[in-house]
Parts: structure tokens; C-alpha cells; sequence
């Protein structure tokens, strides 16, 4: 395993260090801005929500930058016969809109992430497989490339991240190498509800990062499997142990509700790997579900269209505002929704200085939350 | 002389007046072990086990086709990635094809005995699945299915006349047994000796990546048409030698990708992809395996990032356990895709994206004829199907 120490230091400092006092001061500012349509100015848009944050030139300038999308689900899956990118999969417009802009803050290299849970093929295939063209994201700057970090990679072995403060559930993770060898780590998720973390937002998208061959319910026992397979099961149930190598759960005896666990391993996934950008697309996506419904399930996810993108330097301040705009109170507790069954993630993360999740706290650039709600219960 | 229709008549049944269920049937011919004990007018009998009797026939021993839970196969039968597993005749009928050309091609098999309570309902697939691939089930009951047609039960009835439509259906369409897989891949291979299980299990499991390919026999290669070809596999464990590896070097040269064993072109360095080194050879790419082929699961899911999905002929949404065959007319105007699903439950809201622009397209299902929708797509014109159950048929203009 590469040890990287640099990760030690992103984990204490929460990444604050990085864009000097631009990023400390427009922490808990959350850029917001409508966008009615994929098939619209999306490049514009996004253009609007990094100026709304006052650039993201010093952020990105020089640097390599990761930005992990949102596959989630079967790439072979749909709603209905609505393609993915419109439902529960970040859109290949918003990804190259996004690309584009860091390019031009001047950013040295792109990397378009995701961890399939199902293969290891090149992510340009998955995308193929999604039945969209890579080449355009491919294209909207240079210097980008596609990884699918569910599995090792091109690496000869994966990256230690290392939590900050020892960590909730896990004292460490191991990645594939790209989530290390990145300057700049950029969440772009799909806004979208969750049955088991209440909200899927920026924070939930990093929590998928994790490689199968090592978390997957088809992991290897003994070292990581060749391939990824299957959903992250440890994770959410604590069924098993990672892989022999990498570093297992602190207490094992510790709670198996997923409520209390899927919270708190994200929080340390993020701890491990701070976000130093978070985005939401919701131009349009699905409610209830994070990916399609499964034959028989109770929930019917709806296509939807809230028509916005929000952007912020703080993940949980970015996921508080999406939250707002989504008619759920970032404040809720357990038991309140939309944490009917979990605890509240945006509460671990703020206790551990992930940022600030109280709306009345956090800046809102744009247009104000009240004129773009879109309440995602009840909707069919 | 029309093409045989055969069905299995039940051992059981020794009233003549059984034979007023073929009346209007499309039924032109009983098999079995013995002839039956009644006159059967001008309906031939053949038997299966008589050589002579079938030497005009190519023959094949048949699964009953369904997707089984991978419990009840071991591990590595199942894939690495625990799928479940599927039992096809899809590619028994396509090679079968390959190594008797002209021959129509039937595939013998009764339903499971440990699934007695199988309804009559699951009988219809069998045709659709046979005829879809260009092959055709030789007809046989189970103990529930007979004696439901006994008492002209409603649901033997109604599954026995969908099974006599879907054979009219297949019929009607006699032009598509004509038209050649639309390819762009050619599987190479004796497929036989030692390869066999290999060969013939990358066969079974390319259609249910939708993973179109052209199977060729080694013997006939060097003189086959690689018209449309992206990429050949040659699925032996030795290299080539003299004309067949002289064609395949040319092809690749020219610009296709040519995968095959150690030994198969002289190509040095390149870069390593999907467990197999690939390096140029002329316009094109030499791809040669790190370590000897031994997984078919995993060699066909190489090959087919090998080959790219970028050149994928069709793709399916919502459609796991899912086979496709796509053909073009001769012409190569007109494509039909045909979809058999082999889960038991309906498989719902399915989409089939095809990887070129088409102009109209048409539904076919044994209930009827539907036209589609067309919608441009980023990577080519898709269709929604709609829900699968037994087979469903995209037939496009392009």
C-alpha cells in the first residue's frame, strides 16, 4: 500500500488550506443559479455558479483536479425508459460545463471519476454502456481523462487515506490512487433523496467513491479482488471486514443500523478525503430513489425537474442549501425527515469541522432558496 | 417441400382422436423413440436416434431455456461476478448453422424433471427462443402440460395455441433466416478439441453482452468474408499457420484488431489493456494475452472492452438475462434485432438503443405489430420496447 502522508494533512486541515483565504472566507457561501434544461446553456450556467463563489481560479489553477460524477446504479439500468443522465446520474453537459470552467481557471490536468459496482471496464465505456458519447466530456477541455476507480486502476496499488482523528467507524480507507494523487477533489452529484441517508447530495456521491474490490459485497478476503462487484454492503450493514490489508472497522461490536452507520462512514470517507468543491445538479433527476427501483419495490421514483445547480466550497454547507431547496430542514434530527430511520449527516459533519450546515449561517449567491424550492415529497 | 414442424408425441398418447389437436396446427411432422401407436394420415415420423433419418437435420441436444439461480451452479460455472446464470440455445443454433450450412437446425430437449409444476404458460418461450436464433424446438409436453391438453384445460388450450402462433409468426417472416448477423466481431475457432468449452461458452455468453458477433470456422476462415469486421478473435490455444494467419495479419493491418494467442503476428512493446498486450500492426492492433485464456466469462467481457463499446450494434436498458441477435438484409437496408428474455417474470420498460441512424422502425411481438418511436440518441436511435416476456423483434430501416 503507497502510504500518502500528504492525505494526513488534508484530513486535519479539512482541505482549507488549499485556496488560501478565498476558499476560508467563501466557506459558507452556496452559489445557486436556475438552469431549466440540459439542452440549454448549461455551459453559462455554470459559468454563473463559479462566479456567484468569486472564481475558481485559485482554487484550480495549476493543479490537478478530480471530480467524481455520479453513476450510481447499473449502467445498463433506467428509469422507466428515461436515460440515467436525466434521472440519477450526473449529466455528461454538467460534467463538461464543469470540466471546461476548471480548465480555464487554469486547471493543469482533469480527472472524470467514478467506481463502478459492477466492472472494471475503462469509464469511457461505462458511459458508452449508458449510451452517451465520452468524447464529449472528453473533449470540453484538454487534459481530461476518465478513471473507474472501482477497482485499482492504472496504479500498481492503491492510495492509504488515512481519517483525521482516527475515525468514527474506520481509521482509514484505501482508494484507488487517483483520489490521492489529486490537488483538488470535487464532489458533482445528482440531487436526489435517499432511503438510507435521507438525502444523496455531494457528501453521500464521495461515500461511492469507495472500490468494490475492497468494500463490494464481491470483495476479496484475503487482498482485493481483481474486479468490483456488487453493492457496499460493510458499509451499510457491517456484514464483513474490508480486505485483508486494508484497515478494518475500529469496533466491530459498534452498532450495525445502517441509520448509524452509513452516516458516520461517510463522514470519515470525507474526512479521509476532503471535497474541496461540491456541486449539485438538479436540473433534473428523481425522487425517492438513489438509483432505479428494483421489481417489486415500494417506492416509484418520478422524473423531475428542479431546474437549478448549486455550488459551494463546503460540502455540507452545498448539501444544507440543495436541502433547503429539496423542502427538507437541514436541521432535522433522527426521526425527522427526511432522517426518518438515520441520523442526520450533515450533523456528524459539522461536528467534525467539515463545515457549517445551518442555513441561517451559510451565504446564498444567487437566486434565493424560496424562488427555486422544490419539495421532492409527494411528487409522482 | 415446407420446412418440418416437429413435435414429440407423447408416449401416452394411444387414442387417435388425440391427433384433432393438430388440426390447423402448423405441425408437419412427429418425433420420438417409437412411431405412435394410431394411423397418423400423412404426417411423417421420424426418429431422432435414426442417423439416416436425420442426416438433412443438424441436430442438437437442447437446454431448456431459463435463468437458473447461480446457487445451484458452482462459483466459476456462475462468472466471477456472480450473475445469474442463464441456460440459452442461442448460440448451439448459431454454431450449429456455422458447421452445417444449408441444414435446418433443431434442438431436442423436454422440460426440466424437477420442475414438474412448470405451467403450460412456459412452453411458448421455448419456440420463440429456438426460432428467434434461426432454429427450431422439437415440440414436447411435460406431464402438466399433456394432461392439461387431456382435459382441454383453458390454460394448456390457450399456451398450445400461442405455441402454434408463434410458429406461424416465424413463418411469416421466413426472409429473416436469410440475413446475416450483423457483426463486428468474428469468432474464429475449430470449436472442437480442446478449445470446445472455451469457444463455445464465449458463443454462449457474447449475445447476452449484446456483444455482436460472426462465428467462422477455422477450417474455412482464410476464404470468408471479413466484410464488417471491427475486430476477430481467433479462439485457439495455438497460433495460426500459412493462409488463415497471412489473412489475419492483413487484417489487422488494414485496421482491424486482431485478438488471438501468443505467436499469432510478430508485434513487439504496446500496452496493456484488459489483461492482454496490444500493440500496432500496420492501420491496426495486434491484442495477445498476458497470461493463456482460461474463463470465458472473463476473456468475452475482455474482448469486448478490447473491441470497444464505441462499436457496440445494439444496447438494451432494463434488460438483464437478456439475449440479442441482430441481422441486416442483404442490402443492408434493413436490421432486425430480435430480443429473447429468459427471466421467468416479465422484464419491464425496456429500451433498445442501436449504434447507427435508422429511419423507421417496427415492433414485433407474437400479440401484434407496433410501430416505434425512433429517438436520436448521442450514440446512435433508440426505441422503447416496452415490456418483454417471451421475445420481441425490432425490425429498422436504416
Amino acid at each position: 500500500m503507497t502510504h500518502i502522508r500528504r492525505r494526513d494533512l488534508l484530513g486535519v486541515c479539512g482541505g482549507a488550506w488549499l485556496a488560501g483565504s478565498a476558499r476560508g472566507a467563501a466557506a459558507a457561501r452556496v452559489s445557486v443559479v436556475r438552469c431549466p434544461s440540459y439542452s440549454g446553456d448549461v455551459l453559462a450556467a455554470v459559468g454563473g455558479l463559479f462566479d456567484q463563489l468569486g472564481g475558481v481560479d485559485r482554487l484550480a489553477a495549476g493543479k490537478t483536479v478530480a471530480i467524481k460524477i455520479d453513476m450510481s446504479g447499473s449502467v445498463r439500468a433506467r428509469n422507466g425508459f428515461t436515460p440515467a443522465w436525466f434521472t440519477h446520474w450526473t449529466h455528461p453537459a454538467v460534467i463538461a460545463a464543469v470540466a471546461h470552467h476548471l480548465s480555464k481557471a487554469g486547471a493543469k490536468r482533469i480527472r472524470i471519476l467514478e467506481s463502478s459496482q459492477e466492472n472494471d471496464h475503462p469509464l469511457e465505456d461505462n458511459f458508452l454502456l449508458g449510451g452517451w458519447d465520452p468524447d464529449q466530456i472528453l473533449k470540453a477541455a484538454p487534459n481530461v481523462e476518465m478513471e473507474n476507480t472501482g477497482a485499482m486502476g492504472g496504479a500498481h496499488s492503491y492510495a492509504r487515506l488515512n481519517v483525521a482523528g482516527g475515525g468514527l467507524i474506520y481509521p482509514g480507507f484505501d482508494f484507488n490512487h487517483s483520489y490521492a494523487e489529486c490537488d483538488v477533489m470535487v464532489s458533482l452529484a445528482k440531487m436526489k433523496q435517499s432511503p438510507d441517508t435521507g438525502v444523496a447530495l455531494t457528501m453521500k456521491n464521495m461515500l461511492n467513491a469507495a472500490p468494490g474490490t475492497i468494500y463490494g459485497d464481491a470483495a476479496g478476503f484475503d487482498g482485493p479482488s481483481a474486479k468490483p462487484f456488487g453493492a457496499l454492503s460493510m458499509f451499510r450493514i457491517g456484514n464483513r471486514q474490508p480486505s485483508s490489508g486494508s484497515p478494518p472497522e475500529r469496533d466491530p461490536e459498534s452498532s450495525r443500523d445502517p441509520g448509524y452507520r452509513l452516516p458516520r462512514v461517510n463522514v470519515d470517507i470525507l474526512r479521509a478525503r476532503p471535497v474541496h468543491l461540491a456541486i449539485v445538479d438538479g436540473v433534473e433527476t428523481q425522487t425517492e430513489l438513489e438509483a432505479p427501483a428494483e421489481e417489486g419495490s415500494a417506492l416509484a421514483p418520478a422524473h423531475v425537474r428542479p431546474g437549478v445547480l448549486m455550488a459551494g466550497f463546503s460540502p455540507v454547507s452545498t448539501d444544507a442549501i440543495a436541502m433547503q431547496a429539496m423542502g427538507f430542514d437541514p436541521m432535522a434530527r433522527r426521526g425527522q425527515d427526511p432522517f426518518l430511520t438515520c441520523d442526520n449527516t450533515l450533523e456528524l459533519a459539522e461536528a467534525a469541522g467539515l463545515g457549517v450546515r445551518d442555513p441561517g449561517k451559510i451565504e446564498v449567491a444567487g437566486a434565493r432558496v424560496d424562488t427555486i424550492r422544490f419539495p421532492f415529497r409527494g411528487r409522482r | 417441400m415446407p420446412e418440418l414442424i416437429p413435435f414429440r408425441w407423447p408416449a401416452e398418447w394411444k387414442d387417435p382422436s388425440r391427433l384433432e389437436l393438430l388440426k390447423g396446427a402448423p405441425i408437419n411432422c412427429l418425433v420420438g423413440a417409437t412411431a405412435p401407436p394410431i394411423p397418423q394420415g400423412e404426417l411423417p415420423f421420424i426418429r431422432l436416434d435414426d442417423k439416416a433419418a436425420t442426416a438433412n437435420i443438424a441436430l442438437r441436444d437442447g437446454v431448456w431455456p431459463a435463468v437458473q439461480a447461480a446457487t445451484k451452479k458452482s462459483g466459476a460455472a456462475a462468472g466471477p461476478t456472480g450473475d445469474a446464470w442463464v441456460d440459452s440455445n442461442a448460440w448451439v443454433i448459431r454454431l450449429a448453422h456455422v458447421m452445417e450450412p444449408g441444414k435446418p437446425v433443431w434442438v431436442s430437449y423436454e422440460a426440466p424433471v424437477d420442475n414438474a409444476g412448470l405451467g403450460p404458460a412456459a412452453f411458448v418461450k421455448p419456440v420463440m427462443e429456438a426460432e428467434a436464433f434461426g432454429g427450431r424446438w422439437v415440440m414436447a409436453l411435460n406431464k402438466t402440460f399433456r394432461e392439461g391438453l387431456e382435459n382441454r384445460s383453458d390454460a394448456a388450450m390457450s399456451a398450445w395455441r400461442r405455441m402454434m402462433d408463434a410458429h406461424r409468426f416465424f413463418a411469416a417472416r421466413r426472409a429473416w433466416r436469410e440475413w446475416r448477423p450483423a457483426a463486428v466481431l468474428g469468432v474464429i475457432s475449430t470449436f472442437a478439441g480442446e478449445g470446445e468449452a472455451m469457444s463455445g461458452e464465449f458463443l454462449n455468453l457474447a449475445p447476452r453482452r449484446h456483444l455482436a458477433y460472426r462465428a467462422m470456422l477455422a477450417a474455412e476462415a482464410a476464404k470468408a468474408t471479413f466484410d464488417g469486421l471491427k475486430a476477430i478473435v481467433y479462439l485457439e490455444n495455438e497460433a495460426p499457420k500459412g493462409e488463415l494467419r497471412d489473412r489475419l495479419i492483413a487484417f489487422a493491418k488494414s485496421g482491424g484488431l486482431l485478438i488471438g494467442p501468443k505467436g499469432i503476428a510478430d508485434v513487439a512493446g504496446g500496452k496493456r489493456v484488459a489483461e492482454h498486450t496490444v500493440a500496432s500492426l500496420g492501420a491496426g492492433r495486434v491484442a495477445i494475452p498476458l497470461q493463456p485464456w482460461d474463463d470465458p466469462f472473463t476473456l468475452v467481457a475482455q474482448t469486448h472492452v478490447l473491441v470497444g463499446h464505441r462499436e457496440d450494434v445494439v444496447r438494451v436498458w432494463n434488460a438483464s438475462s437478456t439475449d440479442t441477435f441482430p441481422q441486416l438484409d442483404a442490402a443492408g437496408g434493413k436490421m432486425v434485432v430480435h430480443l429473447v428474455p429468459y427471466a421467468s417474470a416479465k422484464t419491464r420498460s425496456v429500451t433498445l438503443g442501436i449504434g447507427q441512424r435508422g429511419r423507421m422502425a417496427r415492433i414485433l411481438r407474437l400479440e401484434g405489430e407496433t410501430s416505434a418511436r425512433l429517438m436520436k440518441g448521442p450514440l446512435g436511435i433508440e426505441v422503447e420496447i416496452g415490456d418483454l416476456e417471451n421475445y420481441a423483434a425490432v425490425e429498422v430501416e436504416l
